[in-house]
């Protein structure tokens, strides 16, 4: 990461075009290419910075933030491999030899990690190599196709022709090798081994051998952190969901990666939204997102995310998005077989239901939970779609009749219907009972009262089918009309 | 050379499965499931409701017999799969699904709160082709949207029906199987409007409800019924040969 420091405090500086730069101990460290252009130099004094670009925003060092910076990223890459470690303090390597075939080959998983970093909003220089030391010296070389070798014998070829100064292990001694005439790494190896070996630290032999890949170089992998909570401070309001969607992806990024790298699958998602501090104080507005089936891919959760965040209605500005995932648990095997198996239509079923659950809300996303009651606008309750499998409760089933002694469309309330010539009319038509009547009755212990209705199947001239029903035991015993049968 | 060109017209199947003549029903390239209705199979292509497209179902009101229709194509499918109901007009009633024989299978009710939510949902049911039938109220849907559909459709095995008011057959529709339902005395009248194969000018009867229902167990002696006469009594039915 070239720009490790104005990454951390400057997020947008290459796309604003920003003239901006890093103070550390009162003299510039790092600086954007249009404060160059203004006239800025590394190493300047912020006084005298101040004075030649008075526009210049000037920021001091935050190791904090580039520590944070270096979080998300390692958090983001976990999803590509395990074993990831710190070459320097800006430098991230990461072993992708195992990677490589399931992300489609190097070139894809190149194109792969860059989209990732982008997203994370780190300018970042890309390189590969077969070895860690070589990677390392290739990303300083400008040119995106000269940072990528697959071949150790290319590698040998281009690092030969490289001069000391793109190895940053061989910085101490760069003086020395400029003055006893070595301009480039091929005129060094060609040197007497002995001899450099004692005039110089067995370390530069070391770093020399493992990027030519002579010598094994062993690392200390970063592990991931136990428990997964991260919170993103936006810097500025955020007054769109939009703009909230695209931090709780960033997040959700990050959170498959640590999910990745402990094998680990997530639930239950919690998205805590900040809102402003201080005298206009709010609550925080809590997001969460519940999966039918446990998931570790972004495509897991960045479908189901998108929809129930576009839902959201925002009543404040948000300064703090914060995600964390509780429940998570050991991964189950896939079934990678060819063809769908029964699991994977309940997979699929899943990812849909939580998908339509999420735009539509839960209570629009509906199974049948049949209750004991004889009263059928009682027993057709209909209840949250919960996990495949459960058709109905074993008690609730109602008791098998002929197919067609019930409709199949119940009215949620009974339509008083008015009678002519003491037949009940509907719509105008009258209606011809051709079945019936059938007792239903419930018990006066119950809250609606003692119900003791006769059903019947009525016709009516377009030949249509209607359940309706006269109120027995009443004095004015209207007619009711409760299904229809489809 | 003659006889071998007039027999590929007479059978332009051969040269392309998805040719048909005027006068006959298209066959091929369709998977299709049974009706379960002997009279409506032979009149449609591939003798059955094609799944993977569109199947357009125009009636008037609710009520007309429309899932009574699709009931024994609902219990072909894969029990494994869902059936889903979406924007259905009124509650369904699960004792219905029950006594149809279909409460292993897992019946589904979506609701959305726009027409515009009712298309993302049937899009999203059709794309993630995890279910195995969707019937879905479009009441005003545009025939954009239709063919957008179908096209959704196409890519997965789902039965797919759509049910359109009466008014809607007006429209142009991409749907290749387009149905009117009318009541009728004891079952159904199905008018083909539109199929892969020539013109249907005869409606269809489906008997869904037989004219004499056999005793019905919940009739209880305690309730007034018209108990229908047993069956040899019936006329027009021989005698049995007990009675010689």
């Amino acid at each position: 990461m070239p720009t490790h420091s104005l990454d951390a405090l400057f997020p947008r500086w290459s796309t604003e075009h920003a003239v901006a730069a890093v103070l550390q101990n009162d003299r510039i460290q790092a600086l954007t290419p249009a404060a160059a252009q203004a006239g800025l130099l590394p190493d300047m004094h912020s006084g005298t910075a101040r004075g030649m670009a008075p526009q210049a925003l000037l920021r001091v060092r935050d190791p904090a933030a580039e520590r944070r910076g270096l979080q998300q990223a390692l958090l983001c890459l976990l999803r590509y491999t395990p074993n990831i470690a710190m070459l320097g303090p800006h430098t991230l390597a990461l072993e992708v030899h195992a990677s490589l075939d399931l992300f489609g080959g190097p070139r894809a998983l190149w194109r792969q990690v860059r989209a990732s970093l982008q997203g994370l909003g780190l300018n970042t220089s890309l390189a590969m190599a077969p070895t860690a030391q070589a990677a390392w010296v290739l990303a300083f070389q400008a040119s995106e196709r000269r940072r990528r070798v697959l071949g150790l014998k290319a590698l040998r070829r281009r690092l030969d022709a490289l001069p000391p100064e793109a190895m940053p292990a061989l910085e101490p001694w760069l003086p020395w090798l400029a003055e006893i005439g070595c301009r480039t790494l091929g005129h060094l190896r060609r040197l007497p081994r002995k001899g450099l070996q004692q005039r110089s630290h067995p370390q530069l032999m070391q770093s020399l051998d493992a990027a030519y890949g002579l010598a094994e170089q062993h690392f200390t992998w970063l592990q991931p952190p136990e428990a997964f909570s991260r919170r993103y401070d936006a810097l500025e309001k955020l007054e769109h969901v939009h703009a909230v969607l695209a931090v709780a992806c960033r997040l959700a990024e990050q959170l498959c990666g640590w999910l990745q790298a402990r094998h680990h699958a997530a639930s239950r998602l919690e998205f805590t939204l900040h809102h402003e501090k201080g005298r206009h104080a709010r609550p925080p507005t809590h997001v969460g997102l519940a999966l039918s089936q446990a998931g570790w891919r972004p495509d897991d959760f960045l479908p189901a995310l998108r929809e129930r965040l576009n839902r959201l209605a925002l009543d404040d500005h948000v300064i703090a998005v914060e995600l964390s995932a509780s429940g998570t648990q050991p991964r189950a095997p896939v079934s990678e077989g060819l063809f769908p198996e029964p699991a994977q239509w309940a997979a699929q079923e899943h990812q849909l239901l939580d998908l339509l659950r999420a735009r539509l809300g839960d209570d629009h996303v509906l199974q049948p939970r049949p209750h004991a009651s004889h009263l059928p606008e009682r027993a057709n309750c209909w209840g949250p779609c919960q996990a495949a499998g459960g058709a109905a409760r074993p008690g609730g089933l109602p008791p098998s009749l002929p197919a067609g002694a019930r409709p199949f469309w119940l009215l949620a309330t009974p339509v008083a219907l008015n009678t002519h010539n003491d037949r009940p009319r509907y719509q105008g038509r009258p209606l011809r009972l051709v079945h019936g009547p059938e007792r239903l009755e419930s018990g006066w212990w119950e809250d609606a009262g003692h119900q003791q209705r006769d059903y019947f199947i009525a016709q009516d001239a377009l030949h249509a089918r209607y359940w309706i029903y006269r109120q027995h035991g009443t004095l004015d015993a209207g007619w009711f009309l409760h299904g229809l049968f489809a | 050379m003659e006889s071998r060109k007039a027999a590929a017209l007479r059978h332009p199947e051969h040269i392309h499965p998805a040719l048909w003549r005027g006068s006959q029903l298209a066959r091929a390239g369709l998977r299709t499931v049974s009706t379960g209705h002997r009279m409506l199979d032979p009149a449609l292509p591939g003798k059955g409701w094609p799944l993977g497209a569109l199947v357009e179902f125009a009636l008037d009101r609710p009520g007309a017999g429309e899932i009574s229709l699709l009931r024994p194509a609902l219990s072909a499918l894969d029990g494994q799969r869902s059936i889903v109901l979406l924007q259905p007009p009124c509650q369904p009633h699960f004792h219905c699904w029950a006594n149809w024989g279909l409460a292993g299978r897992r019946l589904l009710k979506v609701d959305a709160d726009s027409p515009a939510d009712t298309l993302w949902a049937c899009e999203k049911i059709l794309k993630y082709n995890a279910c195995a039938a969707l019937i879905c109220w479009l009441p005003a849907a545009r025939p954009q949207s239709l063919r957008r559909l179908h096209l959704a459709a196409s890519q997965s095995d789902i039965l797919f029906i759509a049910m359109r008011p009466a008014a809607a057959l007006g429209q142009p529709s991409a749907a290749p199987l387009r149905l009117s339902l009318r009541p009728c005395e004891h079952g159904l009248d199905i008018t083909i409007v539109k199929r892969q194969g020539p013109a249907c000018g005869q409606p269809i009867r489906i008997p869904l409800y037989p004219a004499r229902t056999p005793s019905l167990p919940f009739a209880t002696p305690h309730a007034p019924l018209d108990m229908p006469s047993l069956a040899h009594a019936q006329p027009g039915r021989a005698l049995s040969a007990l009675v010689h």
